[in-house]
């Protein structure tokens, strides 16, 4: 596992992987165990729901029923979890660069002969292989869930329900990532990529209540994600392609930024 | 004339506006051990980093092993070992997988040479980081930058935390790489070690590059005591008018005195008392060191 950047890096973040994996795993599991009550009182949840007011339904991705797989998965768990995630994202992106350079272990790296876009890019890959990795165990296990209660959504759609939330957490590492490999010290990076999370939910949720607000609703990062439904309608490539290019472009900052800085624990 | 292996012109690095090093222009050649001597706070760290390309330059040029270390960076650091000063490794891998994971980014690391090495310096790489002493990661740190048997070795003082007996083996080890013709850059505060192992000295004060010299000419810059054993009181007055003497005090018969660079004009204005004694004290290289420390030297 120590033979390149990109697997030591990975081998870091095995417990983390697993950890985060096995704990959105369980809550998906136990929370689709409950589908079928919800579903047989499907007229007694839909009247609670059309009593909410908008920016409550916002904030659970403005579902129409919780009698459906969509509703009910959106409305209690895909909606918020990328949320969940980005505490993931956002630490580890930002560990792998700041953390290894205030712990003084970059200067060692860097005295070998790797480039340093090498080190960044080795470094990147590894934290997208990480949360593809819990995206997918999150994917198998509601799988595994939909199994159990006898559910008639096609495997493939519950895979492809785990892995939507790939692109979305991975912008916010992504930008906590760049800023970490830009900026000294944690505070910028982490708090930036956290506003933008949290920001960005807020909003959303917030957008149905003002007309002046209602316009950003489709600015934010996370409308590119809660607007497409794995379960549901469908996914929404263009959306997807924007946060993957976001991504990219941000980790394009990173690449040259690193490249020019000083190395200073 | 040969490349010279380290190469600085007019380095300067400043840190927002706090000073790193300010002009600093030197040269190593190939096969010299090379000491780079200054308090804390000098700049010392700085200049090293700078070489590694870890910071880069506010002005000034480096080069090493004549390849720009900034745009040759991975050519460069293929042919040169490193220790940093505050040694950080992973401390949840043994001695051995730090080692392992470094020979994988090198590529041309034998096992025998890690083998030769750490047998040398008796180290423990079955062990976690975590659980060494600060002596013993030293001991990983020296095996990680001498393994590829680089051509120049950067040292940022590398015997700090060694027990003596490991020091021994270490200056062993720098001697035999400099009769490979390999050369050695290292930063210390310890005078023994400098006086022992380097062919010059850098000294550093202030973020300024004050002195490059050989060991031998450091000595001669040195400022040594003499006492004069007279057959009678005199008076010193005369005395502290003799060129390079920088002190003069008078106890009875015998005068102490200071003096600096060549002995002889004082031996010819001594000679014209009846001079019954002559007591000389061994150059210290402290004192000389010293003296660029506070600003007085040469």
């Amino acid at each position: 596992m120590l033979r390149s950047v990109f697997l030591k890096t990975l081998y870091d973040q095995r417990k983390a992987i697993l950890g985060w994996g096995l704990g959105l795993s369980s809550l998906a599991y136990l929370t689709l165990l409950f589908y079928p009550s919800v579903q047989r009182a499907g007229e007694f949840y839909d009247q609670m729901l059309r009593s909410f007011p908008p920016e409550a339904l916002a904030f659970l991705g403005n579902i129409r029923s919780f009698a459906t797989m969509d509703g009910y998965m959106t409305g209690s768990l895909l909606s918020y979890l990328p949320l969940v995630l980005a505490i993931y994202a956002i630490g580890a992106a930002v560990g792998l660069i700041t953390g290894e350079i205030e712990s003084g272990t970059m200067d060692v790296l860097l005295a070998h002969p790797i480039p340093r876009w090498q080190v960044v890019l080795e470094k990147y890959s590894a934290l997208f292989a990480a949360l593809a990795a819990i995206c997918l165990i999150f994917g198998l296990s509601m799988l595994a869930g939909g199994l159990t209660i006898g559910s008639d959504v096609p495997p493939g759609k519950w895979l492809l329900a785990g892995l939507h939330l790939l692109p979305l957490t991975l912008f916010y590492g992504t930008v906590a990532f760049a800023l970490a490999c830009a900026i000294r010290g944690r505070t910028a990076a982490v708090s930036t990529a956290t506003a933008l999370a949290v920001g960005g939910y807020i909003l959303n949720g917030l957008a149905p209540l003002s007309e002046r607000l209602q316009p950003l609703e489709k600015w934010t990062v996370y409308y590119w994600y809660i607007a497409g439904r794995p379960l549901g309608d469908g996914i929404i490539p263009e959306h997807i392609a924007i946060l993957l290019g976001g991504s990219l472009l941000f980790l394009l900052v990173g690449l040259v930024a690193f490249g020019r800085r000083d190395i200073v624990p | 004339m040969t490349t010279p292996v380290i190469q600085t012109e007019g380095l300067t690095k400043y840190y927002g506006r706090s000073r790193g090093i300010i002009e600093v222009s030197l040269q190593v050649e190939q096969g010299e051990i090379f000491g780079f001597l200054g308090p804390n706070g000098a700049g010392k760290t700085t200049t090293i980093r700078l070489l590694l390309d870890l910071i880069r330059p506010t002005r000034g040029h480096v080069r090493l092993l004549g390849l720009n270390p900034q745009r040759d960076g991975v050519a460069v650091r293929q042919r040169v070992g490193y220790l940093p000063g505050e040694l950080a490794l992973y401390p949840d891998l043994t001695g051995q997988q730090v080692l392992e994971y470094a020979a994988r980014l090198r590529k041309n690391v034998s096992q025998d040479e890690i083998a030769r090495l750490a047998a040398r310096l008796e180290a423990d790489l079955r062990r976690p980081i975590r659980t060494l002493s600060h002596g013993n990661r030293q001991k990983i740190g020296i095996i990680m930058a001498m393994m590829h048997r680089p051509e120049l070795l950067i040292l940022d003082e590398p015997t700090t935390g060694l027990d003596p007996l490991v020091q021994q083996v270490l200056y062993e080890l720098l001697e035999e790489v400099r009769r490979e013709g390999r050369t050695v850059f290292f930063s210390s505060h310890i005078l023994p070690e400098v006086e022992r192992l380097c062919d010059r000295v850098g000294i550093l004060r202030e973020g300024r590059l004050v002195a490059v010299e050989t060991v031998s000419g450091l000595k001669g810059v040195a400022v040594r005591r003499i006492d004069l054993v007279l057959d009678g009181p005199v008076d010193p007055q005369p005395f502290r008018a003799v060129p390079g003497v920088r002190e003069v005090t008078a106890a009875g018969s015998t005068l102490h005195i200071a003096v600096q660079g060549s002995m002889d004009p004082l031996i010819k204005a001594a000679a014209q008392h009846t001079v019954l004694n002559i007591v000389t004290y061994e150059p210290n290289l402290e004192e000389a060191f010293l003296a660029f420390y506070r600003g007085d030297g040469r």
